[in-house]
């Protein structure tokens, strides 16, 4: 049983990216704010199926924080991970969750989109092994082969860990594997993945009995970076003080649910298991308590460091992720986070 | 193999190796009887055509013959072989149509019965070659069915028939699909082929001219079912041209008897239901 | 338009067409080459004047530049390594399918026993069997191959098939009779009989080979336009995809004229005298 439920990429990616737009533009998503007291309709388009990563959306839905602040909220799946960034570049959508290094990328390609607050403040894709590989720590990687899920991130994640570990990159074999993870290393197929993480994969083999070991990127020579993002359109932020407002009142609910997310993991739990598919139902548990923990941001609910960005933004260049160096600043704003 | 005395009749029942002998021969195919009773003698090295009109069950009796159907009463031999194999091993067919294959030359489609006996390409091919000269194809070896008109077609397909080396030959209306001008041309070319080389012939057609001009006997076949009403012995004098034969007393006289023989059964047939 | 009576050519070789041949064939593929100029001329148009963002929809002009500048580094490796799926995995469906239908037609049994098998060996969606047979084999070709087999081999069976057991029954009693037995029958009779439809399969399978390849790339590889473009689309690079897919197309195309060139070659004689396609 995968862990994660099949999306299409690719060949796909085109006509569906069109179908989204389609269905969204049907759903009458766009420019929808209106001022005063009447409920504003918010599409929020996801980076992936609902899964434990998105416990504080959810719950913020689930106990009307979203309606308390007049929003009327659609949480949407995208046919690609990378949607998100288009659509809220192009307006149409109001809001995507996104991740840190895709939203650098799409400041270097002059996107419109800025990073308006952590909804994961801390990486989760890690290095997994299982205990029948005899990989137990990145010094074992030498001569093993190694599955990735083909984002071109996570292979300059490999490279980094390899050098910052001294291991000879040339000594291990890259796969891409796509979706299939967990296949790839109860089959053994593999020796271990990077790709995975630690709050999903590595929960589901641990379920499974086969005890991993689980490394992630950020300690092993990765900088350090938010895994899941809350992205809005630049531009018009700085222009439409209605979508400002959204966003600003969108954000604190959100963090109203995150703080019920953290403090009662039983109920966020009942919340997740209503909306993921595709979970085995006994395992979902564990992984909203694994995913709980990593949600504590001592910078308060959101919040982004502009220097880590700024380090990580470094590092994506001098690994050729992006062809034009990118300031944080420009990509990256903690002003629409509610305060304290 | 040699040595077996030529049958005299059917009185005997003598089965002899040197005729095709169908006696009391019926098949019917659920309620419709082809044939009935039908009687037949043909000696070897001599042609018997069989005239009817259509659907009387000419095309079935030659199916019987050859070995590709059975009778449901009577006997059926073939130069001394009456099981399937053995008539089937001593027969050659040649359909209506002529069922050439368009992806061979006229050489390659008349040498197949060759190659399936095992012979090479090469071989088969080198032996049909002097063939064509002999049968008035010389210069068409190697055009394609498709290039060739349709009385060259069935000379083709009777040359393939022949090659297959075989005592008997059926054919079925073999210029039923051919227009009048190019039916003449090719009956004097078959009739000059046989007179060549001669083989036991059983000839159907619904052309009673035709038959004239190329059995030694002809049996008219008639009604549904299919039953023999007459026979007629061909004895004709030899001329020079088809004109002048078909203006012959002899010629003329036997075609009325033949056609009256048709024209009788055909008004008789509607009371015999 | 009627086609010429044997009449009219008895006697004659058709007129060689060598020499009109050429100019005859650009002729032909004209109209389609036009259809394409003016389908890249707006898509270019568009993207211009509706200022379209180039993360969304290249314009073409974009994604040559693509093909360009990726080729020596990215797209030249992926191309050879897709095409070496697609064209050994399409001999393989085409030997697969030659057996199949073969066996199929001789033995009534296997036939009975098979042929709803045969269809259902169609039914599961390819998004599911990739990634089993990724499972089972690894990430090397070996997958890759067994499943653009099985997607290609199907029309290529199915049209045999139907093929062989079209022959005019009459033709196969007249072999009879020329000492045509059951072999014979088949390699002279049946099978050329059976060419034009077994090429009509043939030229379906070539449109889905690529395809086929793409997915079994998606489930595990190390290289191959599939690979290449789901490397892409996360980092927003359209006009790669776009490259990656415009060198999918013009594969596909390749296998499908080669086969129609090979169908010409094998199977001309059921084609001349029909309208010209």
């Amino acid at each position: 049983m995968r862990a994660r439920p099949h999306l299409f990429t690719g060949l796909a990616a085109a006509s569906a990216l069109m179908a989204t737009v389609l269905a969204l533009s049907a759903c009458g998503g766009g420019s929808s704010s209106t001022a005063g007291g009447s409920v504003r309709k918010t599409t929020v388009l996801l980076d992936w199926d609902p899964n434990p990563d998105h416990v504080a959306l959810y719950q913020a839905r689930e106990a009307g924080y979203f309606k308390d602040a007049g929003l009327d909220v659609t949480l949407q799946s995208p046919s690609d991970p990378s949607d998100p960034t288009k659509l809220v570049s192009t307006g149409k959508v109001d809001l995507g969750i996104s991740y840190e290094p895709e939203t650098i990328i799409a400041g270097s390609q002059g996107l419109d989109v800025t990073s308006v607050a952590a909804l994961i403040p801390t990486a989760l894709t890690s290095v997994i092994a299982t205990d029948k590989s005899r990989v137990r720590s990145i010094a074992d990687l030498a001569g093993a082969r190694v599955a990735t899920a083909g984002l071109a991130t996570q292979d300059a994640f490999l490279k980094t860990i390899l050098a910052q570990n001294h291991v000879d990159e040339g000594s291990v074999k890259k796969v891409d594997v796509g979706q299939d993870l967990i296949a790839a290393m109860v089959t053994g197929n593999v020796d271990a993945t990077l790709g995975g993480f630690r709050n999903v994969e590595a929960v589901q083999l641990a379920a499974q009995g086969r005890k991993p070991t689980v490394i992630p990127v950020t300690d092993a020579g990765v900088p350090n970076y938010d895994e899941l993002v809350v992205i809005a359109k630049a531009s018009r932020l700085k222009s439409d003080p209605a979508y400002r407002q959204l966003v600003r009142d969108f954000l604190a609910a959100l963090a109203r649910g995150n703080a019920a997310a953290v403090t009662d993991p039983s109920t966020a739990t009942a919340t997740i298991t209503k909306v993921a598919e595709g979970y085995d139902p006994a395992v979902l548990p564990r992984m909203v308590d694994a995913t709980v923990p990593l949600l504590r941001n001592p910078a308060g609910f959101g919040h982004e460091d502009p220097a880590a960005w700024q380090s990580f933004a470094d590092w994506m260049s001098a690994q050729h992720l992006i062809d034009k160096p990118v300031r944080a600043a420009d990509v990256v704003s903690n002003g629409y986070l509610p305060a304290g | 193999m040699g040595g077996g005395v030529p049958g005299d009749g059917a009185a005997t029942g003598f089965s002899g190796r040197d005729e095709i002998r169908l006696t009391g021969v019926t098949r019917h195919y659920g309620t419709v009887v082809a044939v009935e009773r039908v009687d037949l003698v043909v000696p070897r090295g001599r042609r018997v055509a069989v005239v009817g009109p259509s659907g009387c069950g000419k095309s079935t009796l030659l199916g019987l013959i050859c070995g590709l159907d059975e009778p449901d009463e009577g006997t059926v031999d073939v130069l001394g072989a009456t099981d399937p194999a053995g008539r089937l091993d001593r027969c050659a067919w040649m359909p209506q149509r002529d069922l050439l294959l368009p992806w061979r030359s006229a050489l390659a489609n008349a040498a197949v019965p060759l190659e399936n006996q095992g012979i090479s390409r090469r071989a088969a091919r080198a032996a049909v070659r002097p063939l064509f000269e002999r049968f008035g194809l010389a210069g068409f070896e190697d055009h394609r069915p498709r290039q060739l008109s349709g009385g060259m077609r069935q000379r083709v397909a009777f040359l393939r028939t022949f090659v297959a080396g075989k005592e008997v030959l059926l054919l079925d209306e073999p210029f039923g699909a051919l227009d009048a001008i190019t039916r003449a041309a090719a009956q004097e070319w078959l009739r000059a082929a046989l007179d060549a080389e001669p083989r036991t012939v059983v000839l159907v057609t619904h052309d009673v001219e035709e038959a004239l001009l190329l059995g030694h006997e002809v049996v008219v076949l008639t009604g549904r079912p299919g039953r023999v009403t007459s026979r007629h012995a061909v004895d004709l004098p030899a001329v020079a041209t088809r004109r002048e034969l078909l203006a012959a007393p002899e010629f003329v006289g036997l075609r009325d008897q033949v056609l009256t023989a048709l024209e009788r059964h055909a008004r008789a047939a509607p009371a015999e239901g | 338009m009627a086609s010429s009576t044997s009449a009219d050519r008895a006697g004659q070789r058709p007129p060689s067409s060598r020499a009109g041949g050429i100019s005859r064939g650009i002729r032909r593929y004209l109209p389609a080459a036009g259809v394409l100029v003016a389908i890249l001329a707006a898509w270019e148009l568009a993207t211009a004047v509706f200022g379209v963002q180039d993360y969304i929809l290249p314009a073409p002009s974009a994604v040559a530049r693509a093909l360009v500048d990726r080729w020596d580094g990215t797209l030249a490796s992926a191309t050879w390594v897709t095409l070496t799926e697609v064209l050994l995995g399409f001999a393989i469906a085409v030997i697969a399918g030659l057996v199949i239908a073969c066996g199929l037609h001789f033995s009534r049994i296997a036939r009975a026993a098979l042929y709803p098998w045969l269809i259902g060996s169609q039914t599961v969606p390819v998004v599911v069997i990739a990634p089993v047979l990724a499972i089972i084999f690894g990430y090397s070709l070996t997958p890759k191959l067994i499943l653009v087999a099985l997607l290609c081999f199907f029309p290529i069976a199915v049209a045999l098939l139907d093929g062989l057991a079209s022959v005019d029954p009459e033709l196969r009693r007249l072999m009879r009779t020329l000492h045509g037995g059951r072999w014979a029958i088949f390699r002279r009779v049946e099978l050329p009989a059976a060419l034009p439809s077994m090429f009509t399969g043939l030229r379906l399978s070539a449109a889905y080979a690529a395809t086929a390849a793409v997915f079994g790339e998606y489930s595990g590889s190390s290289d191959g336009l599939g690979h290449v473009m789901r490397q892409a689309v996360p980092q927003l690079q359209s006009a790669l995809v776009f490259a990656a897919i415009a060198l999918l197309s013009a594969m596909s195309v390749a296998l499908f004229v080669l086969v129609t060139a090979c169908e010409r070659l094998l199977v001309g004689w059921a084609h001349e005298g029909k309208k010209d396609r």
